[in-house]
């Protein structure tokens, strides 16, 4: 298949660091990706690339396989809309939605009719006359919306769209940019760092880590197949537990603490293991369980409760159970000793260079009362 | 009533501004109405003849405009050098920036005088630039002591200041709005032209009057640089302080060139464009 | 050198601004071991001179110490002007020229100044000083020339005519009322003939006289080539020859006229008794002798003679040249209009 946008090998080179290291995807039509990572780790200069604020020191960008790395960006029809919205200060609402169409001599009965379309389509339909300073954030924001997408852009491009708007109003205006991408089949990139909000809204989602792409895929693939400790920690944060595996099956933590996994692995050495709170049960009995600790706090968050137990020294682990129903999670006091369970497919172990290992056979079940 | 503290606080400064400032010039523009005579210096007299003697003589009509054709030559020279530098130097990313800043702000460092002295040895016959030209042209150039000299002069001495006032007006305009602008289909020029020269408009203006100002005022550059063919009206107004020792109408002439200064600043506030000023 | 005396049109600012506080150097505190007055002279070399040579040797031993207030003339002339109804004035000590001097004596505001008061005042050479001026320096104005290009050396203010030198001819501006009077003398046969000097300098502006910003500025372009004859102090003349500038001396036979620059005593000065003593030490043959080497004026008393190189600068020729001394009278009067008519008709020619 052929992508409608495809990214090979972007690479970005500033002075001795790379902020951009060999990122290659393919996104289709109507696709809605984003792409996830802390700061600094390449995603808004990726977004920049395709753009065409920065030029990459090598790879190439090919838009419905034509490549347009060459192109200013100017001539390169993407939409973008700024972390900061980045309005116009001195031209009127109106004014800065017909910009781009301005900018492409469209003409004058035209141009107004699509301006009064965009700002229907974003519910500010009276708001044309009026200055970009006098809206609030959240109007500020569908402004640069409207704007970005009056001159029908080939790709959507957000940078951090949320980020400047009130914790209540950024669900309702996820929301919003997800139905509307998805009513008018936007191909979109958004950059984040809000691991709830990339869930939220995309149809696949790119992590990234040191200007490189560490995973893409679903949220399912990341959650359930995180095909490094970053993505399992960075999704959903898991527990991760360094230590030694020898035979496939027996791992001993840095502070000396025996966990037998569920699994059996193709090889032996340093390793981490990966383990989702909510994947862990807890009892008290100690005897037929994966490993023991010894419990350091508790708490009832209202839909969970949270333990923190210690395994040894070095290693805690934190676990979440539901607070109601059948599973209902029971709380332990604090210096409880605590056997932990968990069923198999929910450890992940990686080797010495963080890459996942094979499960070799499943390991037969042990009691326990989770 | 009594005074709120806050206005307790103001007051010793504007006492202070009140000295400084005012009491100067209420003293000159007293002097300015008094009588010349060369063995009192100056008796008392409220008498507006050295303002008349300014304006029905065709000699300082023609110093003045001398002085506003420099003072416009220079800014518009000034705008014309510093914009694109001011400009460069608030979108550059690279590390050498403030190196760069500091090459700006250097002169500023030196006293106007001495870098005058500067361009005298560059400017003089058999100088730097005379020795060059005669190397490489076999043509004598002969600035010194010519409008150019002075224009050139005042040019170095003005440049810092416009391009750091410039150079802030550009930092504080978001360069994400020119992104903003390329990305809908504006090509640089035209980002530049659209958005960002409105923005900065206002600023630019008050650079365009630092410098109009500063030009208005010049005196070394013009005396030393331009000679003493060469005139303008603050080495005029301390020829006849200093040589003449005629304070009244030296003072008068001081106000002459104030308010020609603040008339011509006005007027350009006003043909800037109302929706663009700050 | 850049405070020599002469019409001096310099961006002392600071002066500018001290001219209207009138009185803020006699603020300073007179108090210490040693009793301070106030010396009003130039800044500059001058004024380091005036110390190395005067104070320093010979009045710090009498228990006496300048509080300098250094500026140009003019504003020093108006302070002492501005005062006079003070019963103390800012100076004790006011250096001034020989024609701002007659100026001050003719306000009545000067002290009388005799042999009795300052004992040197007996050996100084008549005809330079008055009963209120002190004379200190004196130099001849005479015709510079590049003895490079200018092959029969000239004889009168007149070359400054000859067509072979337009263009060629220059000097520094702010000497111009003494060139007026030297254009006057040679045209009309007397310094104060100032319509005649007027119609000579406009010949000379229109031949394309180049004027010089100051004092300074008129001597390297003697060297570059630029200039080949002007107006000069003899004095300066030395300095430049020093300097390395090949420029000469020529006297014109009408008569040189004089720079003469001394001092003068207020009479509301607080401190005259050390201003006497200051100005005695000035006319000590040491002192005069120490200003001829320094900047090549001629020494005012007639016990100071020179030797060596400075003497053969600065002598005068056999037989002797005409030496003019201005008719202040005329000269104080005429000179704004003539400093006017030069800034519209010369400068702006």
């Amino acid at each position: 298949m052929s992508a409608y946008l495809r990214l090979d090998g972007l690479t970005k080179r500033y002075d001795d660091t790379l902020a951009a290291d060999g990122v290659s995807l393919d996104i289709a039509l109507g696709e809605m990706i984003v792409l996830l990572g802390p700061s600094g780790c390449g995603k808004t200069t990726t977004l920049r690339i395709i753009a065409g604020f920065v030029e990459a020191s090598s790879g190439t960008i090919l838009l419905e396989g034509r490549p347009i790395g060459d192109l200013p960006a100017h001539r390169r029809d993407m939409g973008m809309v700024f972390q900061n919205y980045a309005l116009f200060p001195h031209l009127s609402v109106a004014r800065n939605v017909a910009f781009g169409l301005e900018m492409r001599r469209m003409p004058r009965a035209e141009r107004d009719a699509r301006v009064a379309e965009m700002l229907r389509l974003v519910k500010l339909d009276h708001s044309g006359s009026r200055l970009p300073r006098h809206l609030s954030g959240g109007q500020q924001q569908r402004v640069a919306i409207a704007r970005a997408l009056a001159i029908h852009p080939k790709v959507l491009l957000l940078d951090e769209p949320l980020s400047n708007l009130d914790a209540e109003l950024r669900q309702e205006v996820a929301r919003e940019i997800r139905l509307l991408q998805q009513d008018r089949a936007l191909t979109t990139i958004m950059v984040t760092h809000d691991q709830q909000e990339a869930m939220t809204m995309a149809d696949r989602l790119v992590v990234m880590r040191d200007g490189r792409v560490q995973q893409v895929g679903r949220q399912e693939d990341l959650y359930e197949r995180p095909l490094t400790p970053f993505v399992a920690r960075f999704i959903g944060n898991s527990n991760l537990i360094a230590g030694d595996l020898t035979n496939g099956a027996r791992f001993r933590t840095a502070g000396g603490t025996d966990i037998r996994l569920s699994g059996s692995y193709a090889g032996s050495g340093k390793a981490t293991i990966a383990l989702r709170p909510e994947r862990i049960g807890l009892s008290a009995e100690t005897g037929g369980a994966r490993m023991q600790g010894q419990v350091l706090m508790s708490a009832y968050m209202g839909a969970v409760v949270e333990h923190v137990v210690m395994l040894d020294a070095h290693t805690q682990v934190v676990t979440r159970g539901p607070s109601f129903g059948d599973g209902a999670t029971s709380r332990f006091p604090a210096g409880t000793r605590v056997g932990l369970t968990w069923f198999g497919s929910a450890e992940c172990v990686f080797d010495e260079k963080d890459r996942p290992m094979g499960r070799v056979s499943t390991i037969e079940r042990i009691e326990s009362n989770a | 009533m009594k005074p709120s503290p806050a206005i307790a606080f103001l007051g010793p400064a504007t006492c202070v501004v009140a000295l400084l400032l005012v009491a100067p010039l209420g003293l000159l523009a007293r002097y300015s109405l008094n009588k010349y005579d060369p063995t009192e210096l100056m008796i008392e007299a409220a008498t507006p003849a050295n303002y008349l003697r300014f304006f029905t003589e065709a000699f300082y009509w023609d110093v003045m405009r001398t002085t506003i054709v420099v003072a416009l030559l220079v800014t518009c020279l000034c705008l014309l050098l510093g914009l694109p530098l001011a400009y460069r130097l608030a979108r550059t990313t690279s590390r050498w920036k403030s190196a760069m800043m500091l090459v700006v702000v250097l002169p500023l460092f030196i006293g106007s005088t001495v870098r005058t002295v500067g361009w005298m040895i560059l400017f003089a016959q058999r100088g730097v630039l005379d020795s060059l030209s005669v190397w490489l042209f076999g043509l004598h150039i002969d600035l010194m002591y010519t409008p150019s000299a002075v224009v050139i002069g005042t040019l170095s001495v003005n440049l810092p200041f416009m391009v750091l006032t410039l150079q802030s007006v550009f930092e504080g305009i978001d360069s994400r709005l020119e992104e903003a602008a390329q990305g809908l289909g504006a090509a640089p020029g035209r980002a530049f032209w659209k958005i960002v020269w409105p923005l900065a408009l206002p600023g630019v203006g008050i650079a365009a009057v630092l410098s109009f100002i500063l030009g208005m005022n010049a005196y070394a550059t013009p005396v030393l640089l331009g000679g003493p063919r060469f005139q303008m009206m603050a080495p005029l107004l301390f020829w006849e302080f200093n040589t003449n020792n005629n304070w009244p109408f030296s003072a008068a002439l001081g106000f002459i060139l104030m308010a020609t200064t603040l008339l011509l600043t006005t007027l350009a506030n006003v043909l800037i464009p109302r929706r663009y000023r700050a | 050198m850049r405070n020599v005396p002469g019409f001096s049109r310099r961006t002392v600012l600071a002066g500018v601004l001290a001219a209207p506080a009138l009185v803020s150097p006699a603020l300073v505190t007179r108090a210490g071991a040693t009793e301070t007055f106030v010396l009003g002279t130039w800044g500059g070399d001058y004024q380091r001179l005036q110390l190395e040579n005067i104070e320093l040797p010979l009045v710090r031993q009498l228990g006496l110490e300048a509080v300098i207030d250094a500026g140009d003339e003019a504003p020093r002339v108006g302070k002492v002007l501005a005062t006079r109804r003070l019963p103390r004035g800012p100076l004790d000590v006011v250096c001034v020229q020989a024609v701002q001097a007659y100026a001050l004596a003719d306000a009545g505001v000067l002290e009388e100044l005799t042999p009795e008061k300052i004992p040197n005042l007996a050996r100084v050479k008549q005809a330079l000083g008055t009963a209120t001026f002190a004379p200190h320096i004196w130099s001849p104005q005479i015709v510079s020339y590049s003895p490079e290009r200018v092959t029969s050396p000239p004889t009168s203010f007149g070359d400054l005519l000859d067509p072979r030198y337009n263009g060629k001819v220059g000097f520094p501006d702010n000497n111009f009322f003494y060139v007026m009077m030297a254009a006057g003398l040679f045209a009309g046969g007397s310094a104060n003939d100032f319509v005649k000097a007027k119609e000579v300098m406009t010949k000379v502006n229109a031949n394309g006289l180049r004027l010089y910003p100051s004092t300074d500025a008129g001597g390297p372009p003697f060297k570059t080539g630029e200039i080949d004859i002007g107006m000069m102090w003899l004095a300066r003349i030395s300095m430049w020859q020093n300097a390395g500038i090949p420029v000469a001396a020529a006297f014109p036979k009408e008569g040189c006229i004089l720079y003469v620059s001394g001092m003068v005593v207020p009479k509301n000065a607080p401190n005259k008794e050390a201003a006497f003593k200051y100005i005695n030490a000035m006319l000590d043959p040491a002192a005069q002798l120490g200003f001829a080497r320094n900047m090549g004026y001629l020494p005012t008393v007639t016990n100071a003679p020179l030797t060596g190189k400075v003497a053969e600068q600065l002598a005068l020729p056999d037989p002797a040249p005409k030496l003019i001394m201005p008719d202040f009278a005329v000269t104080t009067k005429i000179q704004p209009e003539i400093a006017d008519w030069w800034k519209k008709s010369i400068q702006h020619g």
